[in-house]
């Protein structure tokens, strides 16, 4: 079997992290991705033998290198660009056919018609978010609510008021504020039974809000609904969801977290088959078995990027 | 206040910090952070020196009360800030950061009640901002948030920041011993003060092999904080290694040679550029140049390139950490236009 075919059967039915495969996707991309070869000559190191030896390389990289394994890749997703410069993530129909593979084992709402705030990747062709949704969309007959990166609330709740209830409802953080903000303002309620997963994008807010705090504010205007989330980005095939309401994310045999306690995000991701699998993500999280929890993007201070001074 | 009595309150002031050093020295707590205690100590004796030559000012202005917003990253600030209280009689407030307000509450406690005018504590920042207001002139130090306060406060105000120190040298001046000195200026508060040393630049061919052995030794003596951050070193000091033409690493320190300004500046990590010229450095700094605070120089000639700079002290290197009395944060800024508006100056 090829190594993708592995790969793909990997993803579809595996039951506990394999490090053997690991190391051997490890290898292929130092073969085949040039700058992580140079990222792994810097530490004097051509292959690896064990998971040991794997480096875990900065999630940085994406936006500075093009980091894929194909010669001529079909296209590209970009990040969204909440903290500047922006990420571009090469793929081919060979990844998404693992991509998707990865969204069919993660997504735990199958059984739920998918509605979305996100545009359709039809219209945000580089949003790998879009192109994640929609798939959803698709596949659980469901439907696209907004044709635009603005929000007009006033139409969407309108629509969102002639849904039935046990749907699932996709948007991100700040489309959560502010439809809430615009709640707040009008004095209105919704009281229908929605799954709301939110696909995060913390640093575009406004001021500083935890998930949790997000989502008290955002239950106040949608009292019978219940909040999950999404934890994902452009340069990660897979995404990881909160186990229920208002609880951690859960990671994957094919997503496997290496962060021991508290610490940033280590993740092996078998997806990324063709760009990089093992990444070094500056989320702090903490991590307790399986589970873990985000608790934020180290700042640019903490960085160094404003040289603070005494 | 008359000037004799500033005079003596300054000497008393610098009893005060003294005695604070010699707890350092003793190894009792003194702040919510844990310290490079032997750097605090030399830190400390230095600014209670610099207390009796501190300089007045040619006449006192209509600035009655000073709000202070201090930093997070050196604890020393407010006993830099001091003096000008004293001299101009300032009744002061010193909004203290909140991953550190022991230090500041134990110099308050050694300083006696004649310093009645000297108070702090740490605020929420919208109760900050609306205690700033009652004061004549505010000091706003800090990252890109000084300028957020700012905008928001109606009254006179001086930001000082972001500020970060460089080095210059000519490869045949770079001994061993140097290389610790060096060391010592990029270790110096896990390298997060504005005078804490981030680039050198080599004037020839550099071998940053002779860093190894300084780093190692210095690194042992000025040890990680107890705030410095782990992650953050090592998350950072991957992303840098790709900028890396060559680099070496210890367990809490990392030198890399670079040949422009990378993306980040990890803690307690040197970058050492070769270049041919004052010239080359200034051009690798580019816009860089006007948030330069600090210079520590191989030999003090090379002084004359950096005077279209932001720098605002020149050393030897290893005495970064030490200005002269009087310094006032940056250029420009003197005993006689601090309580002045930034366009003042």
């Amino acid at each position: 079997m090829n190594l993708h075919n592995e790969v793909l059967e990997y993803i579809k039915d595996s039951e506990e992290f394999d490090p053997a495969l690991a190391v051997k996707i490890v290898n292929y991309q130092i073969e085949h991705v040039k700058h992580l070869r140079e990222f792994y000559q810097k530490f004097g190191v051509s292959k690896v033998k064990s998971i040991d030896e794997i480096i875990f390389m900065p999630v940085e990289f994406f936006k500075k290198y093009t980091l894929t394994a194909f010669e001529k890749p079909a296209s590209y997703f970009l990040s969204s660009g909440t903290t500047g410069e922006r990420s571009k993530v090469y793929f081919s129909d060979q990844s998404l056919e693992l991509y998707m593979a990865s969204m069919q084992q993660t997504f735990p709402f199958f059984d739920r018609r998918v509605f979305s705030l996100i545009p359709p990747f039809s219209y945000a062709k580089h949003s790998s978010l879009a192109f994640m949704v929609s798939f959803f969309v698709e596949k659980t007959r469901g439907r696209h609510l907004n044709y635009s990166f603005e929000l007009d609330e006033e139409t969407i709740l309108s629509q969102l008021d002639e849904l039935e209830d046990d749907i699932l409802l996709f948007m991100t953080s700040i489309q959560l504020l502010k439809l809430s903000q615009y709640m707040e303002q009008k004095g209105m309620r919704l009281y229908k039974k929605f799954i709301i997963v939110e696909t995060g994008g913390y640093k575009a807010l406004e001021k500083p809000y935890n998930r949790f705090g997000l989502y008290d504010y955002g239950f106040r205007f949608f009292p019978k609904s219940e909040f999950y989330s999404e934890y994902g980005m452009s340069e990660l095939f897979s995404q990881f969801y909160s186990t229920g309401p208002n609880k951690l994310y859960v990671e994957y045999p094919f997503a496997k977290v290496f962060t021991k306690g508290e610490g940033l995000l280590k993740v092996f991701d078998f997806a990324n088959l063709y760009t990089v699998s093992a990444l070094y993500i500056p989320d702090r999280i903490i991590k307790k078995g399986p589970y873990f929890d985000v608790l934020g993007r180290i700042t640019d201070e903490e960085r160094g990027c404003a040289f603070t001074f005494g | 206040m008359k000037k004799e009595d500033a005079r003596l309150l300054l000497a008393e002031a610098s009893i005060a910090v003294r005695e604070l050093a010699k707890r350092v020295k003793k190894g009792d707590r003194v702040g919510d952070i844990e310290y490079q205690r032997e750097l605090l100590y030399m830190v400390l004796l230095h600014i209670a020196d610099s207390y009796n030559g501190f300089p007045f000012p040619e006449k006192s202005g209509e600035v009655d009360s000073l709000f202070v917003f201090l930093p997070g990253n050196v604890p020393v600030v407010p006993l830099q800030v001091l003096p000008i209280s004293i001299v101009y009689s300032l009744k002061t407030f010193f909004k203290l950061p909140h991953n550190e307000q022991l230090f500041f509450h134990n110099l308050r406690k050694l300083l006696s009640n004649q310093f009645d005018f000297i108070d702090g504590n740490y605020l929420s920042h919208d109760e900050a901002v609306r205690r700033a207001e009652e004061y004549d002139f505010v000091f706003i130090f800090g990252g890109k948030t000084a300028y957020k306060i700012a905008e928001k406060l109606h009254k006179p105000t001086r930001i000082f920041g972001p500020r970060f120190s460089i080095g210059y040298i000519n490869k045949l001046d770079l001994t061993e011993e140097i290389a610790k000195k060096i060391a010592f200026d990029n270790l110096a508060f896990d390298t997060a003060g504005c005078l804490s040393l981030r680039f050198l630049f080599v004037q020839g061919r550099a071998d940053i092999s002779i860093f190894r052995e300084a780093f190692k030794y210095m690194s042992s003596r000025l040890e990680p904080q107890s705030n410095f951050d782990r992650d953050i070193f090592e998350y950072g000091t991957s992303v840098i290694l790709m900028d890396s033409e060559e680099f070496i690493r210890g367990t809490d320190w990392m030198v890399s040679k670079v040949k422009g300004i990378p993306t980040f500046w990890p803690p307690r990590t040197l970058f050492v550029v070769e270049v041919n010229s004052p010239e080359d450095a200034l051009a690798i700094l580019g816009d860089l140049r006007y948030n330069l605070q600090g210079t520590a120089l191989g030999k003090m000639e090379f002084k004359r390139y950096f005077n279209d700079t932001s720098v605002s002290y020149f050393s030897e290197f290893g005495k970064l950490q030490f200005p002269p009395a009087g310094w006032m944060f940056e250029k420009g800024v003197n005993i006689n236009n601090i309580l002045r508006g930034v366009k003042d100056v």
